[in-house]
């Protein structure tokens, strides 16, 4: 379980820099490096973990089209090989627990992560291309139990399944690249009850294909948060970002200019009984654009979240959060969204996951090439993820699960086709389903 | 039916025969279980004298060496509660050394009662008055026991260490059921699985 801590604090982390147009389109384990490996192989002071999965299942929208647009949604059956190889510093459990243990298991000075994964595509259907995602991490922890420590992460996701509509029937790169480095210092006073730290990242998003090019963007992030914890396990926060963004590349259908955005908010987060846990939190948010043709917009910011343990292996958690996120199109999105989730575990052998979300979108202004400005953007996108996961062994796991991605607007883009501009609402309906079996160790 | 009553009436007054045997047999054993007093075996209180309605039946020299035992002994108390006394005084605890100066006082007190008394049974014996020597004899036993008390009290005197707990020490218990989640780690809110971004233009690749 500390583990688990440990890793969760490290990705969350460096959570904050991950921008929000990258998103796991992958299977569910490789987002929990927890759930990715299993006890693993000893070298010496390192943990080796590999694993590989092999999955089919069909997506019935593989190119996000609404049922009215230009060609309409396409299904596909999908297989999905995923190889992964995790290293890491000893766990905790092996240090204090297992094989070689340690008479004084103090803190370690020094806490290493890293992986490589992939995600062998193959697509049915012929207008996707069959291609490869890649992710990569990397996390270096200094003193991480100290007073002072210092924390480099670096994480490096290749995306290549499709993420918007088609114009034609060409075959496309949907490639994305991005790499989030970070240099985190964190400080705590000598028992731990006030915890900081500062960090900064640097990303980049690449998009391979030359339609989405313009697109591209680097972006610089410092971050700033202070706890102060008490008993039983809750801390009361404030936390900061400045966010700059910039759009390296000229063309494309939208009108895109550098911004910045900024966040700050307090709040409370953790246990208030053994059985009911709560996020509360409000701070104000701003965007500020270069470009005149944009507005600058600021808006107050809120979490409200309470999750409860209905048993030692079930939670059900819920709320509400509003959040300025950055977008491509209109440069940032105001979301209001409420979420379910819920969780069972059963004699460790079986898990069963549900997530649902409905989120109300509001768009920045969305300008054309040309600096007209388009129609206001405003969504409801709504997500439903049912998961479940046997484990036959420790090594061994047969998992299923199946999502509904939902996009309802009236917004609609205008694209250059052959035959001139048209119309291709941006709204769309998608359904996944996925049945496979993993190894790993 | 006549022999059925009989029987009724035997068999009742054999059971509060036997009751009244073993109750009996009972309390036999309970007396036999403490020790039956003896000459030898004195009184608890009096640790080692004889009882004051005894002292008065002993002789004129037997009451005089009695008398000076009972001085003696209030002497050496005086001297071991003093001590007790710059004791409690060295180490600063005023509350015990409250306690004892008031038993050292009584103890001094009676100690001149005693030395009085020793010298007024002096006189009685040697005018040979046994009236006022049994008198003197037996104030002078009763303030011996007095000494045995205060001795008591003495020695029970507390300090402040009974009230003062030293440092505070705080243990605090944790309900083991409370989830571990690091309160650090703030959920953040989720983004969409996709980016929003328009399509291609039909010519490009």
């Amino acid at each position: 379980m500390k583990t688990l801590l440990r890793l969760v604090l490290a990705v969350a982390g460096f959570a904050l820099l991950i921008p929000a147009v990258v998103s796991a389109q992958g299977p569910g384990w490789l987002e929990d490096r927890s759930r990715a490996q299993g006890p693993g192989f000893r070298l010496g002071n390192l943990e080796l973990h590999p694993g590989f999965g092999a999955e089919a299942g069909y997506d019935s929208n593989v190119f996000f089209e609404d049922s009215d647009g230009l060609r309409g949604p396409t299904g596909s059956a999908v297989f999905r090989l995923t190889p992964h190889l995790f290293i890491s510093t000893l766990s905790d459990e092996r240090r204090t627990e297992g094989e070689g243990q340690e008479s004084n298991a103090s803190a370690p000075m020094l806490e290493f992560s890293a992986g490589v994964s992939g995600q062998v595509y193959i697509f049915t259907e012929a207008e996707a291309r069959n291609n490869v995602a890649l992710g990569a991490d990397l996390d270096l922890n200094i003193n991480p139990k100290g007073r002072f420590g210092f924390q480099i992460t670096d994480h490096f996701q290749r995306t290549v399944r499709p993420f918007t509509g088609r114009s034609s029937e060409q075959v496309r790169n949907f490639a994305l690249s991005t790499n989030v480095a970070s240099a985190i210092v964190h400080a705590r006073s000598r028992g731990g009850v006030i915890q900081s730290s500062l960090g900064y990242g640097f990303r980049l998003h690449y998009f391979e294909g030359s339609a989405f090019q313009y697109a591209n963007q680097l972006g610089h992030q410092v971050s700033a948060d202070i706890h102060y914890r008490f008993l039983p396990n809750t801390s009361l926060f404030w936390d900061a970002t400045a966010d700059q963004t910039n759009f390296y590349n000229d063309g494309g259908p939208l009108n895109l200019s550098n911004n910045w955005r900024i966040r700050t908010r307090v709040g409370l987060n953790g246990v208030i009984t053994p059985k009911l846990s709560a996020t509360v939190a409000i701070g104000y948010s701003a965007a500020f654009v270069k470009s005149p043709l944009f507005d600058d917009f600021d808006t107050v910011i809120a979490h409200a979240g309470l999750k409860l343990r209905l048993t030692p292996t079930t939670t059900f958690a819920f709320g509400y959060d509003r959040e300025n996120q950055t977008s491509i199109v209109g440069l940032y999105r105001i979301q209001d969204r409420g979420y379910l989730d819920f969780q069972w575990l059963l004699a460790r052998s079986f898990l069963l996951g549900m997530n649902f979300w409905v989120a109300h979108m509001k768009f920045g202004n969305v300008l054309d090439a040309t600096g007209m400005a388009l129609e206001d953007r405003t969504d409801v996108f709504m997500q439903a993820r049912l998961f479940a996961e046997y484990r036959f062994t420790d090594y061994l796991g047969l998992n299923a699960s199946f999502a509904y991605f939902g996009d309802f607007t009236d917004f609609e883009y205008v694209v250059d086709t052959t035959m001139g501009p048209v119309t291709d609402p941006a709204g769309f309906n998608k359904i996944e389903a996925w049945l496979g079996l993993r190894v790993f160790y | 039916m006549s022999r059925l009553r009989a029987s009724t009436r035997s068999f009742k007054a054999l059971a509060v025969a036997f009751a009244l045997a073993t109750g009996g047999l009972g309390f036999a054993v309970a007396q036999t279980d403490e020790p039956a007093p003896t000459e030898q075996t004195p009184p608890a209180g009096a640790e080692g004298e004889l009882d004051v309605q005894r002292r008065a039946n002993l002789s004129p020299e037997q009451q005089l060496q009695e008398a000076q035992q009972v001085q003696q002994r209030g002497t050496d108390l005086s001297r071991r509660v003093s001590v007790m006394l710059d004791e409690a005084r060295q180490e600063r605890d005023i509350i015990r050394v409250t306690c004892v100066n008031d038993k050292l006082t009584q103890v001094n007190a009676n100690l001149r009662t005693v030395e009085l008394r020793l010298t007024n049974l002096q006189d009685a014996i040697e005018a040979q008055d046994a009236s006022r020597r049994n008198h003197e004899f037996t104030v002078i036993a009763v303030l011996g026991q007095k000494f045995v008390v205060l001795d008591r009290e003495a020695a029970q005197c507390i300090g402040q260490d009974i009230f003062e707990t030293g440092s505070t020490r705080v243990v605090t218990e944790i309900d083991p059921n409370n989830p571990d989640d690091d309160p650090t780690v703030v959920p953040e809110t989720e983004v969409p699985v996709i980016p929003f971004i328009p399509p291609p233009e039909s010519g490009d690749i």
